[in-house]
């Protein structure tokens, strides 16, 4: 009976001195790695791993079809082609020379206080988001609706990519200073509140939903791009 | 009997000890896959960044270290031992994600997923259960044959693995 006692216990003491070792190991690997979960620093790591791949998908932003090239609806969905850089670039260069296209927009940027904005937003409202060019925009359907046509600058980012573990690079791309524009097909769909829940979840606090989604966007004439993400390409 | 518990604790200990070498290489190769993996769970708070950071690295090293040790039957009964508190710890995280219906992604084998698809569920507990079993066995039946405690016998024998009698192994 004595001996046995002894031999839990030599297990017991033994299994601890391999726990040791491994926590000794661990916290030495782990102090001399540069592996970081703090939201900031992830992002800036995973983004300096992927400039060099999204430098290059620049390139394929000068052969991204415009509207017209595939077939869609040339009229509404009338988009120059170097406008589809703002998937990279997440904005226009300039607001002045979004708005040119239609020029409404351009009173109520002006008046427009961004920073009041509510969780839910008009189609008036993004649309002055994106003309200031001070925002990320998130397209939250399928993949296939998104190349046909998205809003300019958007990126493809839908709930189901936004689980723990490997992240797309859209995710990297985000920062916290700029407000977050998510929309989806409008009506019912869910989508845009979903990625919306999942970024508040992540840190991100200035989310907004376009409620109406892409169907009110083509419908006022606003311009869209169409063809892949080009962050596609950098993953 | 004691052929029977010297192949079983084989046979534990050998498909146990490839399994967490294999996990614990996989989350080593890519720890800030591993540590986002662990942050995602949503137990270890997120401002406690750096208690997630050594936990992804301390893991995946317990578990190469009891895989190694399990391989070559050394230490075998507390390796196992260190793999079912692992195990245990590895179930009751994701039963914790399962009741909060989070969406989360494994990590157990880093990016490989080879026997539970998509999103953290009962196949994982189910996953773990079977690893935990063979180290049950191991604990109970020892290193069985072949294995380095095995060879050395004695007190080590006893501690170590064994199931099996040095003094039988040619009866």
């Amino acid at each position: 009976m004595t001996e046995r006692r002894d031999t839990v216990g030599l297990v017991v003491t033994r299994g601890f001195a391999i726990a040791g070792v491994a926590l000794v190991v661990g916290l030495t690997h782990a102090m001399v790695s540069k592996v970081s979960v703090t939201a900031d620093d992830a992002r800036a790591t995973r983004a300096a791993e992927v400039a060099e791949a999204v430098g290059d998908a620049v390139d394929v932003l000068e052969s991204t079809p415009t509207a017209g090239d595939i077939g869609g609806d040339a009229e509404a969905l009338a988009m120059p082609a170097e406008s589809d850089g703002l998937a990279v670039g997440n904005a226009p260069e300039s607001a002045e020379a979004f708005v040119g296209g239609d020029g409404d927009a351009t009173g109520s940027i002006a008046a427009m206080d961004f920073s009041a904005l509510g969780e839910e937003i008009t189609l008036e409202e993004t649309h002055a988001l994106i003309a200031s060019g001070e925002v990320h925009v998130i397209d939250a359907r399928t993949r296939d609706e998104f190349v046909e046509g998205h809003l300019p600058g958007a990126m493809w980012l839908p709930a189901d990519q936004l689980g723990s573990g490997d992240k797309p690079m859209a995710f990297y791309m985000l920062t916290y200073e700029l407000p977050i524009v998510i929309y989806c097909g409008g009506g019912d769909c869910e989508a845009s509140h979903n990625v919306a829940t999942r970024l508040l979840l992540e840190g991100f606090e200035r989310t907004h939903v376009f409620l109406d989604g892409y169907p009110a966007w083509v419908d006022a004439g606003h311009e869209v791009s169409v063809g892949p993400d080009p962050l596609w390409e950098a993953e | 009997m004691r052929a029977i518990a010297g192949v079983i604790g084989l046979v534990s200990r050998v498909l146990l000890g490839v399994a967490f070498c294999v996990a614990g290489g996989i989350k080593l190769w890519d720890p800030q896959s591993f540590a986002e993996s662990i942050k995602g769970f949503k137990i270890v708070p997120a401002h406690a960044s750096e208690v997630i950071v050594v936990s992804a690295f301390v893991l995946p090293w317990m578990e190469i270290i009891a895989g190694v040790l399990l391989i070559i039957g050394l230490w075998a009964r507390p390796a196992a031992l260190t793999a079912a508190g692992s195990l245990v710890i590895f179930i009751g995280a994701i039963w914790s994600v399962m009741a909060r219906e989070m969406s989360v992604k494994c990590g157990c084998f880093g990016k490989l997923s080879p026997f539970c698809e998509g999103e953290l569920g009962m196949c994982n507990i189910y996953q773990n259960l079977v690893l935990l079993g063979l180290a049950v066995a191991v604990l109970g039946f020892g290193a069985g044959f072949w294995s380095l405690d095995w060879r050395a016998g004695g007190r080590r024998g006893a501690a170590g693995a064994i199931g099996v009698d040095p003094s039988a192994r040619d009866a």
